[in-house]
């Protein structure tokens, strides 16, 4: 029996069905494409919000003189190596200064099967420090904050899962930010390292890290005692109302001649780093452009191969008296149901690979993106694609309303 | 009433492009309700064309035709659908099913174009796919019956709304003796049971002795 459903929907529906294959490779064709773009929309702001909030509390970071964004790359995305050495004594200048309210020493330099040892001060870890703050670095229970004084580890909380380290468990550190496993032996250090915590996830590069004292890593057996007192980056947070001391503070660090560059404010020079990026904005622009025509090209070559073959369907339905814009209503519905079918498999597309891609980034990175586009999005993806395949009907529905009905009644030759 | 009247009918057409036009006429026809009449003429003659232009498919370039006493307008294409849809019946050579839907289908799909649904028109489907012997084969798709089947499918659609008039264009053609007297048989009693008017056109002279009446369509001239 057929269902009571409108005409237009009901012919719509069955001309989807009697050409199943052209009609589920149309919306494959629609998910691919508009799924595609979605993504790349999707990933580019979550990456560049993502990145963002990975700097967590800290306004500025004090490194060897080099670039601003090296050092924020080194420092609080563990992604570069550091430019150079920065002497101890900067932490206590800095902690010194009034408007400083935060300054956590950063040496680099060593790792665990490629998971890198960073030294630090317990400060990192004050909670006053970060108030306020989504992602702070919290220990799981029965852990502790590793002593100063003593080689201990507090490990993230990604490092500990790729490691399957526990409490209590011990690792030797290579010397170098890279891991090699057929030269990590000749780099290996001799010092044993305990783990006495772990870090809840935080969605943040501090996942991947394993923190240990400042001292602990100056100290290592290899390395060069007369670097024992330098530090790879200072991170700083300054008071709430230091009003213009980072600008002051950067005055004084970067001027020409200088040892050290201050990288002030971080967020400026993460923003810089994707605007370092604005061709691939273009680029996707471009390509959500050529999705959409695409998408729309798909609709049309649908629509005429269906149409092509139904036209004596057509002419039997108009000598059995549905009306001209019956018709015409039921190609612009079949247009329509394939948008919508293509624009919810564009959203499981879109959602797949923002979810890959964003695997790829925590891995990689530790930045934690959102692993689905926004709702927003794909409402609006969702839209532009049924406009595109309403307009994209149009030729079709106009062409089978002009089809001379008489003409297509005979059975073809 | 009249089932069909037709009056100064003029339609100017290229049997192919490039071809010389031609000119279909019929200066009158009337054909009471229920009556039955056969169209002869050679093949090529315009009796399809003729068939078009009474079901509102075509339209012509002058004259005019009345279906149930309503007037088809050459000019509302709109208004040629509502009439066609509920006034006539039309039984093709090739009997132009719908092949992406079932038997029953078929005659809803009918129903629903000619305003005609709800429980009394179901209950005049069933008893027509009964009659004619479909019931067994309603969900069926066209394409799985037999000749014979679906030409009694074709005949049901084009009786499911009640029309005052059935077209039928050269049902016998293609079929041998004893298959052409049984289609034509149903064809005339189906008709004459649901109170119908037949127009049928052919050049079949099987079909035409079973007529008790024939009308010689002109041959066609040259258009002016």
């Amino acid at each position: 029996m057929i269902p009571r459903l409108p005409a237009a929907l009901l012919l719509a529906a069955r001309g989807l069905r009697q050409h199943a294959a052209s009609s589920w490779c149309a919306i494959a064709l629609l998910a691919l494409a508009a799924g595609g773009a979605l993504a790349a929309l999707a990933l580019r702001d979550a990456s560049a919000r993502a990145f963002a909030a990975g700097t967590g509390p800290f306004d500025a970071v004090l490194g060897a003189r080099g670039s601003p964004l090296q050092i924020v790359l080194a420092s609080l995305y563990h992604l570069e190596a550091a430019p150079g050495l920065v002497p101890e004594a900067e932490v206590e200048k800095l902690s010194a200064h009034p408007a400083v309210a935060h300054a956590i020493p950063l040496v680099l330099g060593d790792n665990h099967e490629g998971w890198r040892l960073v030294g630090t001060s317990p400060g990192l870890f004050a909670p006053e420090l970060w108030q306020g703050q989504p992602a702070a670095p919290r220990l799981l229970p029965g852990g502790r904050l590793f002593d100063p004084a003593r080689q201990e580890i507090v490990a993230g909380s990604q490092a500990a899962a790729a490691l399957g380290l526990r409490l209590g468990d011990h690792l030797t550190p290579t010397h170098g930010l890279d891991y090699a496993a057929e030269t990590a032996e000749d780099h290996a250090h001799e010092e044993e390292f305990t783990v006495v915590g772990l870090l809840k996830p935080t969605g943040t590069p501090v996942d991947r890290v394993l923190w240990t004292p400042v001292h602990a890593l100056q100290h290592l057996d290899g390395h060069d005692p007369a670097h024992a007192h330098d530090l790879s980056a200072v991170l700083i947070r300054f008071r709430p109302e230091a009003g213009a001391a980072g600008f002051m503070l950067a005055q004084n660090y970067n001027s020409p001649g200088g040892a050290l560059t201050l990288a002030w404010p971080v967020a400026a020079h993460v923003a810089a780093l994707f605007e370092r990026f604005a061709w691939a904005d273009r680029l996707m622009g471009v390509a959500a452009g050529f999705a959409a025509a695409l998408s729309a090209l798909c609709v049309v070559i649908a629509l005429q191969t269906s149409l092509a073959q139904r036209r004596r369907d057509w002419a039997i339905l108009r000598a059995i008296g549905a009306r001209a814009h019956t018709l015409g209503a039921a190609i612009l519905t079949e247009a329509l149901l394939l948008g919508a079918a293509g624009a919810a498999g564009a959203a499981v597309v879109a959602g797949g690979l923002q979810s890959l891609v964003a695997w790829q980034i925590r891995v990689r990175t530790g930045v934690l993106l959102a692993p689905v586009p926004p709702a927003e999005l794909l409402a609006t993806g969702a839209g532009a694609l049924l406009l595109t395949c309403a307009l994209a009907a149009l030729w079709p529905a106009w062409t089978a309303l002009r089809s001379p009905v008489a003409e297509h009644l005979a059975p073809p030759a | 009433m009249l089932a069909l009247r037709v009056r100064d009918l003029v339609k100017r057409h290229s049997a192919a492009p490039g071809a010389a036009p031609v000119e279909i006429r019929l200066d009158a026809l009337d054909l009471e309700a229920g009556a039955q009449l056969a169209l002869r003429g050679p093949s090529g003659c315009g009796k399809t064309t003729l068939l078009h232009l009474i079901a509102g498919i075509l339209r012509p370039d002058s004259g005019e035709i009345h279906l149930a006493g309503e007037l088809l307008p050459a000019a509302a294409e709109r208004a040629r659908d509502r009439l066609r849809a509920r006034h006539l019946g039309y039984v093709f050579q090739t009997f132009n099913l719908l092949q992406g839907f079932t038997v029953r289908e078929n005659l809803q799909l009918a129903q629903r174009f000619a305003g005609r649904e709800g429980t009394e028109a179901d209950a005049h489907r069933e008893r027509l796919l009964a009659e004619l012997g479909l019931a067994p084969f309603a969900h069926r798709l066209p394409a799985r019956l037999s000749h014979g089947q679906q030409q009694r499918v074709a005949l049901a659609r084009a009786l499911v709304n009640r029309p005052a008039l059935v077209l039928a264009d050269e049902p016998t053609a293609s079929l041998d003796d004893a298959h052409a007297a049984a289609a034509l048989s149903l064809l005339r009693e189906v008709c004459v049971s649901h109170g119908a008017a037949l127009l049928l056109a052919t050049h079949d002279e099987r079909a035409l002795r079973a007529f008790p009446a024939v009308r010689d369509l002109k041959p066609l001239a040259p258009a002016a």
